[in-house]
């Protein structure tokens, strides 16, 4: 059932010490990683265990490749987290940083090759036209122009239309909730703005708290409509699992906690179920009987797996993943909109692209 | 137009690199790259020398060419100009009085 | 084994199945493509370039292919694949060859980030580099095409790999494609050039490649030092003239041509400035006096 082109990709994600054995091998993790946006994580985590010498000469340079370009983004996000901070230092509410952002700012592993790209910011609901002007002042204009879009961001979906900066390009995206405000899943977002904790050493940002970091990325990934960016996401929180278990052997237990006292039981079901089928992550078995209660219905659950197992892995044109993303993305909106808005937004999406091709 | 005014290299690094009398500068904070004509590769080498911030007045003496004598008011104006545009590069602050 | 050793029939299998793995250069790649215009311009161009085998590493899987939709048959077109994703929408079927080309460079100078890349021509005389960096349209496609032609050893006519560590020149020798104007100007000042038949009403206006002359391809993994780079520029009936230029200028101009400074930051940095250091700088005009124009690179070059 799992895609068995990325068997040597999931592999060295295990244990990057397992390496491929031959030409063909190499090609395979190489080009999956790529597909994957993982290659500059493989590249850090061959350098750091010194695993890189065994690796000839053909694949390491795409290692270096990756290497130098992932380097070259963690110094342009440090760049952009501190202009930003400049942008927003009148704004008198708290700005928590989230994923990549946030995992750089605090040391953690998902941050360590990894591609870095917009600046996700969660600020309370009330802040958001300061945070906006605040931006604005800041050079940064909003995106996706059209009234519709502009809309379905603002009203429909838990964020500002994107921001990008005139002169530098890089992109902001401000959310004020973690999940669609008509959607069906309904977190509690006063909660996790509550609990987030300040930046060591930064007076500006703030993080979520460990637990609800966790739950963020299992939010993102298996509440979004685009599952391109499937297995990072899977490697992110595996990493946080894995960090955050080892400074505190009853985490998971917290977590699973939280999840509940903020309504993200859902997407801890899968991600605790998907991160120790795919990466081996080890979950206490307590736990885990605890979040399979969480899943979806009888009915629907091995649905789910079939549509998962392909639709998390890097595409490979392989047309049973083109069909699972497919259904995962009517998923994916239905989880975002109240049905009979879907219908709508799904027409006018698709007029749109008739309109761009004609 | 302030002539007494105190000018010092900008904190942050940024790596140079003089061909002949121009220089190329890579300014670490923002990744940008600047090319500098004679004057303001001149007044940067200055600013390097004199660490702890140096006044209009002394950048003059340090530039002076002896066959431009009667010009200094001109070569003046031209300092200041340029100590703002390496300002707005961010190669150069001025100091508060 | 290379290109021309293969049998046409063996040649098509490849490209049409398996896969034909080509090295060019520092990378190898891996060809897929039904279409016989790209059978027959990889077979013209690629001739002498060495096939590896299936179980060699392949830095990229490339594909250039119909699409899977109406455009298969109406008003046809062609679809760049890299690694089974299409980095550009597709164009029509007759610039399926020039798209191979146009996706390979992409190829480089998207991931090939252990090199600086910059937008530029590279010739070599006696082991030094000659790098003319210039926007589109400045001629140095045509002067590239003409000093090949007269014995100057082809790096590339689109991408210079520069080697950070040992700052040296990586040669990447591909067809020269040649636009508009200069294709009658090279066809009528090399009449034995290996010219590829023209492609028009591309973006680029139209376009041929000619083949890389076999002693380039045979010494591609001889890197070149720094020589000298000359910034060119074609001004119609005027005097050629060889000028020089400040360093400087030479060095930002670089910054501006390259594909990836960003990304090595200081390293670029240094990187451009050692090979600056370590060239002649000058700007060349020329007025379209080809064999003047080579006449002034041979002199600029024996001076060494």
């Amino acid at each position: 059932m799992i895609n068995t082109g990325c068997g040597a990709l999931l592999a060295a994600l295990r244990d990057i010490d397992r390496l491929p054995a031959d030409a063909a091998g190499w090609e395979a993790l190489i080009r999956r990683a790529r597909e994957a946006d993982l290659i500059g994580t493989l590249a850090f985590r061959l350098h750091e265990r010194g695993t890189i010498e065994r690796v000839p000469d053909g694949p390491r340079a795409h290692f270096a490749a990756a290497r130098i370009r992932s380097m070259a983004l963690e110094t342009a996000m440090r760049r952009e987290t501190r202009e930003i901070a400049a942008a927003l230092r009148d704004v008198d509410a708290p700005i928590v940083l989230l994923k990549g952002a946030a995992y750089l700012l605090a040391g953690l592993p998902p941050a360590r090759g990894r591609f870095f790209s917009d600046v996700d910011i969660l600020v309370p609901r009330h802040a958001l036209p300061n945070v906006e002007s605040a931006l604005m002042l800041g050079g940064f204009a909003t995106t996706h122009l059209h009234p519709y879009d502009q809309r379905y961001y603002r009203r429909w979906l838990h964020e500002l239309p994107p921001m990008q900066h005139v002169k530098r390009l890089t992109v902001v995206d401000v959310h004020h909730t973690l999940a669609p405000v008509a959607g069906r899943m309904q977190p509690d977002a006063v909660a996790l703005l509550r609990a987030a904790i300040p930046l060591r050493g930064d007076d500006r940002y703030r993080t979520l708290e460990p637990a609800d970091m966790v739950l963020h990325s299992a939010t993102h990934l298996f509440g979004n409509e685009v599952f391109t960016h499937g297995l990072r996401d899977l490697v992110d929180i595996d990493a946080l699992l894995r960090h955050f278990t080892a400074a505190d052997p009853r985490f998971v237990d917290r977590l699973v906690r939280r999840a509940v006292e903020v309504n993200l039981e859902r997407p801890l079901y899968y991600a605790l179920r998907w991160t120790s089928r795919l990466l081996g992550t080890a979950i206490p078995v307590r736990a885990s009987m605890v979040t399979d209660g969480y899943g979806p219905g009888t009915l629907v659950r091995p649905l789910m797996d079939v549509l998962l197992a392909d639709g998390l892995l890097p595409d490979s044109a392989s047309r049973s993943t083109r069909w699972a993303r497919r259904a995962l993305y009517v998923r994916g909106h239905w989880l975002k909109l109240p049905l009979p808005r879907l219908a709508w937004h799904l027409a006018v999406k698709s007029l749109r692209r008739e309109e761009s091709t004609a | 137009m302030q002539t007494q005014s105190r000018w010092r290299l900008a904190a942050g690094s940024s790596a140079w690199r003089r061909f002949d009398d121009e220089a190329v500068v890579y300014h670490d904070a923002t990744g940008s790259t600047h090319h500098l004509g004679p004057l303001g590769s001149a007044l940067l080498a200055a600013l390097v020398h004199h660490r702890t911030g140096v006044d209009v007045e002394t950048l003059l003496h340090d530039l002076h060419d002896e066959s431009t004598n009667g010009a200094d008011a001109a070569l003046a104006v031209e300092i200041e100009r340029t100590l703002r545009e390496l300002a707005r590069l961010d190669l150069a602050t001025p100091e508060a009085q | 084994m290379i290109v021309a050793d293969l049998r046409p029939d063996e040649l098509r299998r490849r490209l049409a199945r398996a896969g034909l793995r080509l090295r060019i250069g520092p990378v190898v790649a891996e060809i897929r493509s039904s279409f016989r215009a790209v059978e027959a311009g990889v077979a013209l161009h690629y001739a002498d370039h060495e096939v590896v085998d299936e179980d060699q590493f392949a830095d990229f899987e490339v594909a250039v292919e119909r699409p899977a939709n109406v455009r298969r048959w109406i008003r046809p077109q062609a679809i760049f694949r890299f690694e089974n994703r299409p980095p550009f929408t597709p164009l029509a079927a007759n610039q399926a060859f020039p798209l191979l080309e146009w996706g390979l460079n992409w190829c480089v100078s998207a991931h090939c980030h252990q090199y600086l890349i910059v937008h530029a021509a590279v010739v070599e005389r006696n082991g030094r580099a000659i790098v003319l960096p210039a926007p589109q349209g400045s001629g140095k496609s045509t002067l590239c095409a003409a000093l090949v032609s007269r014995g100057f050893r082809l790096l590339s006519d689109e991408l210079a790999l520069i080697d950070i560590e040992r700052n040296c020149i990586v040669p990447l020798p591909r067809p020269i494609s040649l636009k508009n104007q200069s294709i009658a100007t090279i066809a009528a000042f090399w009449p034995e050039a290996p010219m590829s038949a023209v492609v028009h009403d591309t973006v680029k206006g139209s376009v041929v490649h000619v083949r890389p002359p076999r002693a380039s391809v045979v010494a591609s993994a001889e890197r070149a030092l720094p020589g000298w780079i000359v910034l060119p520029a074609y001004r119609p009936s005027h005097r050629r003239q060889l000028t020089c230029v400040s360093k400087a200028s030479v060095f930002m101009q670089l910054v501006d041509s390259a594909f990836n400074y960003s990304l090595h930051g200081r390293r670029g940095f240094d990187a451009l400035g050692r090979l600056v250091d370590a060239s002649e700088c000058c700007r060349f005009t020329y007025g379209g006096d080809l064999d003047d124009a080579v006449q002034a690179f041979n002199t600029l070059t024996e001076a060494a």
